[in-house]
């Protein structure tokens, strides 16, 4: 009860911010088409198979989705920003339901924004998410999961905003470019070897290949490793939370 | 009631609060004054349960019939609201909205939250400003809400750390009063405030502290006595006539008088209870007197004497 308080609570509290969910929606559309206009001549030489805004729609949309976790290590920090901690701490809850409950309402707010901008790509980009695109947003929502429990746990670990928010700085620009959310990943070579680690880069592979030949081949893996990283970092959060009650 | 006992706590080689032993009577108003860095927050912090001590016990006794013994730690949760210094609540939700947020935290739902909610409103003198977003509200009306947060669940213990802090006469008179009111139903309070004219008109019983210790401890009354050596009676005259000091020293207890132009000031030791002589002695000497005063120390004297004048970083 006291999670999906806090869940509830985290959604209203991200519905009375547009500007940041604008920023969060709008940005990522400008960005996909910024690139996607901006490298149409290098894929086309490059005979890709795909064109530039086909493959960034796909992935500059898993790197929104994965910026997501600014959002949830937000959920975790606006009760200190907004002193509110002193409150929480008194009141008869647990601290682990309310990491839940931070958890889950960033999930629903990241979850949402990616779809939103699946749709808005799709409609006024014409990207193609393939014959399967509730697959595509499964692949988001899950996504999204990661990005959710990968903000709490930092925020619940570190305790310290800036700390927190300066290791999301490093790994989320870092595993979403050795995912190949900046440029086409080679079939061989370091770079190649080291996308294996990221899984934006699976998730990427599944996108793409639901958009394009649609065999569903990468969805598994991706779902996989997401949904193991997303349950390994919660976790963490939680045993974290019930050690500072 | 709350017992204190032997609590301490520091933070590396700063002794926050050293050995401290109190006990909260049900229904007090407990006054907790102090300069900065006395130890009064880190107190608060371990009777609320934020903060773990290092030594020594907090527990909270049920006073209710037919019950004795400490209460455990979720019983405990339940019966404090806490007001803390920092205006602690969402700026992006109208003061409703964080009223029952705050308050569904303690089981609140549906229609009983509503009506807590209106309720711990209409105590801050917010029932009109309900659906205005709390960022648009003056300093006097976030203090006030902040109390409102604090009290919604009706809490047997109420928590006030500094709530008239930076705010205009009439939200602190509100306050004030909103205090007594608490006190009437008969709630617990744990006040602690800078401001001396507020501890000396609220509280019951008053603990200073200083660099940790509980220094001094009482009614107002005991904590006066302990920098009083002395009492003295002020008699204003009508006109400069002959004063005979001789017979005003001559009464019990009276250790001095001296006539200051139309000032007879008699300084008697503390305890003497001769004002009865001195009047009939003014009398006697056919003296008109047009005031009487008598000195007696203010809680912010007795707070100055005792915790010292000089600055405090």
């Amino acid at each position: 009860m006291v999670t999906l308080l806090f869940a509830r609570h985290q959604l209203r509290l991200q519905l009375r911010s547009p500007g940041i969910l604008a920023l969060f929606v709008v940005g990522p559309l400008f960005i996909i088409f910024v690139f996607g206009q901006a490298f149409t001549a290098i894929f086309a030489a490059g005979n890709q198979g795909f064109s530039a805004m086909q493959y960034f729609g796909v992935t500059l949309l898993t790197m929104a989705v994965f910026q997501g976790s600014f959002l949830a290590s937000w959920a975790v920090f606006k009760e200190k920003r907004s002193n509110a901690e002193a409150r929480l701490g008194v009141a008869p809850i647990g601290r682990v339901s309310a990491t839940l409950g931070a958890f889950l309402g960033s999930w629903l707010s990241i979850a949402a924004i990616g779809c939103v901008v699946m749709a808005l790509g799709s409609v006024f980009l014409s990207i193609d998410y393939g014959d399967r695109p509730w697959l595509s947003a499964l692949l988001v929502c899950v996504e999204a999961l990661l990005a959710s429990s990968l903000g709490v746990s930092l925020a619940v670990v570190f305790g310290q905003e800036r700390a927190a928010n300066g290791v999301l700085n490093a790994i989320v620009p870092l595993l979403v470019f050795i995912g190949g959310g900046y440029t086409i990943i080679p079939d061989s070579g370091l770079l190649h070897e080291l996308s294996r680690f990221s899984p934006i880069r699976w998730i990427n592979l599944a996108m793409l290949d639901l958009a394009l030949p649609d065999t569903g081949e990468y969805v598994a893996a991706a779902l996989s490793f997401s949904l193991a990283a997303s349950a390994a970092l919660m976790s963490i959060a939680c045993l974290r939370s019930w050690r500072k009650r | 009631m709350i017992e204190i006992r032997n609590v301490s706590k520091s933070f590396g080689p700063t002794m926050a609060v050293d050995n401290v032993s109190l006990t909260i009577r049900d229904g007090e108003l407990f006054g907790l004054l102090g300069p900065n860095g006395a130890g009064k927050s880190t107190l608060i912090n371990m009777i609320t349960g934020l903060l773990a001590q290092d030594g020594g016990s907090v527990s909270f006794m049920d006073g209710a019939a037919g019950k004795a013994g400490a209460l455990d730690a979720k019983a405990v949760k339940r019966m404090i609201g806490l007001v803390p210094q920092d205006l602690a609540f969402y700026q992006n939700y109208s003061a409703i909205e964080n009223v029952k947020f705050f308050a569904s935290l303690y089981g609140l739902r549906g229609k009983a939250l509503t009506e807590a909610a209106e309720a711990a409103l209409a105590f801050a003198g917010l029932s009109d400003a309900g659906k205005k977003p709390a960022k648009a509200f003056s300093g006097g009306m976030k203090r006030r809400l902040n109390i409102a947060c604090g009290i919604a669940h009706d809490p047997r213990v109420v928590i006030l750390d500094e709530p008239t802090v930076g705010i205009d006469p009439q939200s602190r008179n509100h306050i004030l009063r909103s205090v007594e009111e608490l006190r009437r139903r008969g709630r617990t309070i744990i006040y602690t405030t800078h401001y001396m004219e507020e501890a000396e008109n609220l509280c019951t019983e008053i603990a200073i502290m200083d660099k940790g210790k509980i220094i001094a401890q009482g009614s107002q009354e005991r904590l006066k006595l302990l920098i009083k050596d002395s009492s003295g009676v002020t008699f204003t005259l009508k006109r400069p006539d002959p004063v005979d000091l001789g017979a005003f020293e001559r009464i019990r207890g009276v250790t001095k008088a001296k006539l200051d132009e139309l000032r007879l000031s008699v300084t008697s030791e503390v305890g003497a209870t001769n004002l009865n002589e001195l009047t009939a002695e003014v009398n006697r000497q056919g003296l008109i007197v047009t005031d009487i005063s008598t000195d007696s120390p203010s809680l912010e004297t007795v707070f100055l004497s005792l915790t010292g004048r000089s600055l405090r970083d």
